[in-house]
């Protein structure tokens, strides 16, 4: 049960901040200017890590005297110092943090290809018409990225429920299993504890939730292929 | 926008630098502190008594296998599919598909058993065919949607001229795929090399392990010992890190194919 409500915790969380996350960086980032090329790369470039190798990276990271202590107590906010991967409060952020902090580059990849269908000629005739940034960019960018959108909400609850391996990498579930998400908890039952029957049951759940998005990113592709 | 990738960028910095400074700086001076003496020590480690080298080298081994043997095959399914009418091709292609996307989770305790029946568990070829298997639904798809696309006329012409199925393949199809095969080489790449779940599932013995689980089992057996483990994350991201570098344009070019248009 920690597992499926951790599970849905991730989905949110996970998919929420990198979203919101990615399409900011867009946005910014698709002015051409100088070293937007550099800033890209450098955004981009945790993308292509393994995500062992993004969890080994936090964990050197969280270690208690590591860099993320090291700058809470820098800027005066030493009480918030904690062992971030053995308090099982806060564990299951920390390595939220570490996947969404690998996750940011795709979505980014992904609005950044939207944006270039966005005609700028409508922006600049609500710009016109005295709309505010804002405005414009909830009534008529986000409006004509809505393709786009649909394909980031799929990816990005498919590969929630796929996330294994950073949570293996961090924390293997633990502490006292407030780390656990469904296919961890699968995995712990079926090959480490050899419980086969459970195990297979768990995936059933998993595939359940997952078959739901799948179809529906299907059909969108099918629609595609038809065009 | 700087500030932005400062902070993407910091994480990195940061274990590059802890990979570089010797055990006796980290423990004297403490993990944050700025490096007093730079040394290979940690790299040396990981590689030799850590088995991160050959861990590395049965990586690359699965992974270029792996990837131009998915490549070879799709490339094929792909051209039975989009160009000849099989019966029930759509649903084929989507079949290919779907099972790409499930979370690879729910297929372990079935591969693992299919693996130990096929008599291969605990082998490299257990994990490349494991590999392909799972990876050709995405490429077909892929290069069926390309494959699709390109005029009928050219097959016209093809055929006029007096060549065969397979002459066409060849000399017409491959070199026009080009562009998506690139795309499709630089991602397959990161994701082979990148796994880890097969790894787990499908390999026991601790020298037969690719590079991430390797990893795993080094921070388990190098606690505390901050330099090793950043080490070897370090040498575990270069390759892909690289690859990015070089095919960098591909490499995005791949990730929004099938995914936006």
């Amino acid at each position: 049960m920690t597992a499926l409500r951790n599970n849905i915790i991730w989905v949110i969380g996970f998919g929420g901040a990198s979203v919101s996350l990615g399409l900011f960086l867009a946005v910014l980032l698709n002015k051409p200017g100088r070293g937007i090329g550099l800033y890209r790369a450098a955004v981009y470039l945790p993308m292509v890590f393994s995500l062992a190798v993004t969890g080994l990276f936090w964990r050197v990271l969280y270690s208690p005297d590591g860099l993320v202590n090291f700058s809470l107590s820098a800027i005066g906010l030493g009480g918030l110092e904690r062992q971030w991967l053995a308090d099982p409060e806060v564990a299951l952020y920390a390595v939220l943090i570490a996947a969404v902090w690998r996750q940011v580059g795709y979505i980014m990849v992904l609005y950044l290809a939207g944006l270039k269908g966005v005609d700028p000629s409508l922006e600049e005739a609500a710009a016109v018409d005295g709309a505010g940034r804002w405005q414009r960019f909830t009534r008529i960018v986000l409006p004509q990225m809505k393709g786009v959108s649909a394909v980031v909400f799929a990816v990005t609850v498919i590969d929630s429920l796929r996330t294994f391996d950073i949570v293996w990498a961090m924390t293997r579930g633990g502490p006292y299993n407030s780390t656990h998400l469904l296919s961890t908890y699968m995995f712990e039952q079926g090959f480490s504890l050899v419980n086969l029957g459970y195990g297979s049951a768990i995936a059933v759940v998993i595939f359940a939730l997952a078959i739901v998005f799948i179809i529906t990113y299907l059909v969108r592709s099918l629609r595609e292929e038809d065009q | 926008m700087a500030p932005f990738a400062l902070l993407w960028v910091t994480p990195m910095l940061f274990v590059l630098l802890v990979a570089l400074r010797p055990f006796d700086d980290i423990v004297s001076r403490g993990l944050s502190a700025w490096p007093g003496a730079l040394s290979w020590e940690g790299f040396a480690t990981a590689l030799g008594a850590g088995g991160i080298a050959n861990a590395l080298w049965n990586s690359i081994v699965v992974t270029v296998v792996a990837v131009v043997l998915s490549l070879i095959l799709s490339s094929w399914a792909a051209y039975a599919l989009s160009r000849f009418a099989i019966p029930g091709r759509t649903a084929i292609l989507l079949i290919m598909l779907a099972g790409n996307l499930l979370p690879p989770q729910i297929l372990l305790i079935p591969v693992a058993k299919i693996v130990e029946g096929l008599g291969i568990y605990d082998s490299l070829w257990a994990l490349i065919i494991v590999q392909v298997g799972f990876g050709m639904g995405f490429y077909t798809f892929v290069l069926h949607g390309f494959m699709r696309s390109l005029p009928d006329e050219i097959f016209e012409a093809a055929r006029i001229d007096g060549a065969g199925a397979i002459r066409i393949y060849a000399q017409v199809v491959l070199p026009l795929a080009r562009p998506s095969l690139a795309a499709l080489t630089a991602l397959a790449t990161t994701w082979v090399f990148n796994d880890l779940i097969w790894a787990m599932t499908v390999l026991r013995t601790e020298s037969h392990f690719p590079i991430t689980a390797a990893l795993l089992n080094l921070q388990g057996g190098f606690v505390s010992q901050w330099n090793v483990v950043a080490a070897g994350s370090v040498i575990a991201a270069i390759p892909t890190a690289v690859v990015f570098f070089i095919f960098q344009k591909q490499f995005v070019s791949g990730l929004l194919v099938g995914s936006s248009k």
